[in-house]
């Protein structure tokens, strides 16, 4: 039974992980357009219980899980945690002439690796997880009219934008006291940011299709600290409340520019441009979180990026030219959200007590502002944690339906559904044996 | 409830996976509007007449390299010259042969020629000298110079001297009897395909009675015939190697503005463009389409009081000059005449990627060359535009789509 439960989580896994990179890798990998502006969409994942509390988890204290947000927390560790994490996202997206684009894309969530170095008292966690997503598609068609006497033909002009900042995240948090916790952590960003032109002529077997892309690749570093202080049996004899607060510096990526042109997916290199950086916003968060009991717990977060003021760069990017207009403002994202585990921590409940059931919802400006609006983000958020036999290991299945912008003038209104699925394995490894 | 959740999960990834349908949607956001599809044309800089090796022989079956005309006759052609064709033609016997043929005794022997092509005067009356072909030879490395028989030798002598003159389809050369005695027993003989070399028909003038420019005749090669008549039937031999020698001679000035090649003559055209020209160097490319128009006009321009036809090359070949010490001149294809726009046109992929790198700075592309066709064979004449004419110079019509 467990070896076929095991067997079953790992089968999924894997098919919602393989066609998550198909579709990322594949021609249909394309969501929002305004992905197209500054480094991409934001993505904010930190783990699937957070991700289910509407992103809300920076002061949660888990046995089972090791949020990416928050270094200090990772002074909890016990266990050595795996976690991968695949998500699917479909977006409506409307115009206000009323014409609609359905997309769909998908990719990883986070892959992370964190164990103990002393037990309940200094934990190490690395992660992978992307910062920012590019996927918009939007196309042109129309008739052309050789000028050397031969037929019209009908083209298609696909403007599409690829890539995203990634972070390699790589800290220890460390428990000063039961209920004082720091962390620190290093965190990583690259990636490339590619904007294609592919100019095609669906009806001609001699026209090639070009492409013309524009790459920004560049990478660095910056650093995350983080504190987490718990006050137990506020109101009663199990509840504890808890404060978390997190700062990410300024981070300066480095690298260039590259453009690319030719037939297909045969591209020569046009000209390097010159070397340039860029510059991420700092991030300050906050949250807290309230746990009645072991079988419930509330959490709010809030979270700033100073955008507008902070964010600079050498390289044109969608929506902001160097010493031009830009369409960036500050970020501030406001989330939260409840779990509630029927059976608290008895594992001897009947299977269905066992599963933790989570909601939650958010608002999130972005840092976007295309023409000068906001964007503004809602969302809410369901998810199922699924214990499996092992008791340290969970499959856990998470829900996002929500709605961005709005289709006025040259803004378009994306409705999205996005599915997730995260498999979390806790094990005891490097731990010595106390008795033999 | 586990497998329940795999069987949600992967109906999710199939709908989403289903439901991508981007369209316009947003184009205003997003503020793009390169990657419209334009026109260019680019005039060759230069054009020359240059020289380039061709064959003139090969295999009228389905053996590759396969050749598909015989020539035969000589022209005197006031524009371009003096052109003199002769033909070497082996056969094989058919796979199913009349019952005693190997003991019957060969009565007769008829030449069939059908006319496919006719350069000169098509009234033309040509004397021709036949041959026999007593050595081996092999027809693919046949060039325009390439004899099988040594004219030259005075101890080598015809075997009959015929006149060839109009026919409406085919023309039928009745072979001397003399040859039909001499040959009779091989044609029979199990060894026919090894013991025999074929018939050369040398073109040596016009003939009796005749006092005008003089032809060029092409003969379909698949349809070459030598019918042996064998007591009341006959048995009709294949031509199997064909080859023709081409010799041109007498060549007057060309005429201004014109670059002239002569097929059979080994003259190409050489050509060059300047690809980092404004407007065309660094752009992507859809789609490049080489032209060439020929003087039609000159073409078609009278040698004298009678008909004189000088044809419309079927097709010509573009070939390009590549940095390459092994094989530096590689076919690209054909151009073949678009008669609405009056003007000979190729495209491909492979000539629309080449170009995309030439537009892109990469320089192993040393030049282009144009010459007609090697099969069929002809006599064809190219007379090409120079630059001094840029609207009817060779030239590539482009689809650039622009960038960023």
């Amino acid at each position: 039974m467990l070896h076929r439960s095991v067997l079953l989580l790992a089968l999924a896994l894997l098919a919602f992980g393989g066609s998550a990179e198909a579709l990322a890798q594949g021609a249909n990998n394309y969501g929002s357009l305004y992905s197209r502006f500054g480094v991409g969409e934001r993505v904010s994942f930190s783990n699937s219980q957070v991700d289910a509390m509407g992103g809300a988890g920076l002061a949660v204290r888990s046995f089972s899980y090791v949020p990416l947000d928050n270094p200090a927390s990772w002074g909890d560790i016990t266990l050595s945690h795996f976690t991968f994490s695949a998500q699917v996202t479909g977006t409506t997206l409307e115009a206000a002439d009323g014409t609609t684009s359905d997309l769909a894309s998908g990719g990883l969530n986070a892959i992370q690796l964190a164990f103990p170095l002393l037990n309940r008292k200094l934990g190490l966690n690395v992660a992978y997880r992307p910062y920012s997503r590019v996927n918009y598609r939007a196309i042109r068609t129309d008739s052309f009219s050789p000028t050397d006497g031969t037929d019209p033909l009908d083209y298609q002009i696909n403007y599409e934008g690829d890539g995203g900042l990634q972070e390699i995240q790589a800290g220890v948090g460390y428990r000063i006291t039961t209920n004082v916790l720091v962390g620190a952590s290093i965190n990583a960003f690259f990636g490339n940011i590619d904007y294609l032109q592919r100019t095609e002529f669906p009806t001609s077997f001699i026209f090639e299709e070009t492409r013309s892309t524009e790459s920004v690749r560049v990478a660095g570093v910056t650093g995350t600290v983080g504190v987490l202080a718990s006050t137990p049996r506020l109101f009663g004899e199990s509840d504890a409340l808890s404060f978390a607060a997190t700062a990410r510096l300024p981070a300066r990526l480095r690298g260039e520019r590259v453009e690319t042109i030719g037939i297909s997916l045969d591209r020569d290199t046009l000209a390097t441009s010159a070397d340039g950086s860029l510059r991420l916003p700092m991030e300050l968060a906050a949250g807290i979180a309230y746990a009645p009991s072991n079988a419930l717990q509330f959490a709010v977060d809030t979270r700033y990026e100073p955008w507008g003021s902070q964010f600079e760069s050498d390289f044109v990017l969608g929506g902001f030219v160097p010493g031009g207009n830009d369409d960036l403002q500050d970020r501030w994202r406001v989330g939260g959200g409840l779990e509630w585990r029927p059976a608290g921590t008895r594992r001897r409940a009947p299977y269905l007590s066992r599963v933790a059931y989570r909601l939650g919802g958010y608002i999130d400006q972005g840092y976007l502002a295309p023409t000068g609006s906001s964007l503004t983000t809602y969302a809410a958020t369901v998810g199922l944690s699924l214990p499996a036999l092992i008791p340290t290991a969970s499959f856990d299945l998470n829900l996002e339906v929500g709605q961005r912008g709005d289709a006025e003038g040259l803004l378009v209104r994306d409705t999205f559904l996005k599915a997730s699925a995260t498999i979390n394995f806790g094990e005891r490894w490097f731990l010595r044996r106390r008795i033999d | 409830m586990h497998r329940l959740c795999f069987l949600c999960l992967i109906a999710a990834l199939t709908l989403f996976a289903a439901c991508d349908d981007p369209s316009s949607a947003g184009l205003d956001l997003i503020g793009e509007e390169g990657g419209v599809p334009t026109s260019r044309s680019l005039a060759a800089s230069s054009v020359a007449q240059d020289t380039l090796s061709e064959v003139t022989g090969g295999f009228a079956s389905t053996t590759s390299p396969s050749v598909s005309r015989a020539l035969l006759g000589r022209a005197e052609d006031p524009l371009f010259g003096t052109v003199a064709a002769d033909t070497f033609i082996d056969f094989i016997r058919p796979g199913s042969l009349p019952e005693g043929f190997s003991d019957g005794t060969v009565t007769g022997l008829t030449l069939e020629l059908p006319v496919d092509y006719v350069y000169g005067d098509p009234d033309g009356i040509s004397r021709i000298e036949l041959y026999e072909i007593t050595r081996s030879w092999i027809p693919t490395d046949a060039t325009p110079d390439s004899s099988y028989v040594n004219f030259d030798d005075p101890s080598v002598s015809p075997f009959g001297t015929v006149e060839v003159s109009r026919n409406d389809s085919t023309i039928s050369v009745e072979l001397p009897g003399s040859y039909v005695e001499a040959i009779g027993d091989t044609l029979t003989s199990s060894t026919f395909g090894s013991s025999y070399r074929g018939i050369a028909l040398r073109a040596v003038g016009n003939g009796d009675g005749y006092a005008g420019p003089g032809v060029v005749r092409g003969f379909d090669a698949t349809r070459i015939r030598l019918v042996a008549a064998i007591a009341d039937t006959t048995v009709r031999f294949r031509a199997s190697e064909v080859a023709s020698r081409i010799s041109w001679s007498d060549l007057p000035a060309t005429p201004a503005d014109r670059i002239v090649a002569r097929d059979g003559a080994e003259e190409a055209i050489d050509l060059d463009f300047v690809f980092d020209a404004e407007g065309i160097a660094g752009q992507p490319l859809n789609n490049a389409e080489f032209r060439v128009a020929l003087d039609t006009l000159l073409l078609a321009t009278p040698a004298g009081a009678g008909d004189f036809e000088r044809p419309r090359p079927e097709a010509i070949e573009l070939l390009l000059e590549v940095e390459s010490e092994g094989n530096p001149i590689q076919s690209l294809g054909a151009l073949v005449f678009d008669e609405d726009l009056g003007v000979y046109r190729f495209a491909s992929g492979l000539l629309t990627s080449l170009v995309q790198d030439e537009l892109l700075g990469a320089d192993f592309i040393k030049g282009y060359r144009l010459r007609a066709v090697n099969n069929p064979a002809s006599v064809d004449v190219l007379p090409v535009f120079a630059p001094t004419l840029p609207d009817q110079t060779p030239r590539f019509e482009f689809v650039v789509s622009g960038g960023n």
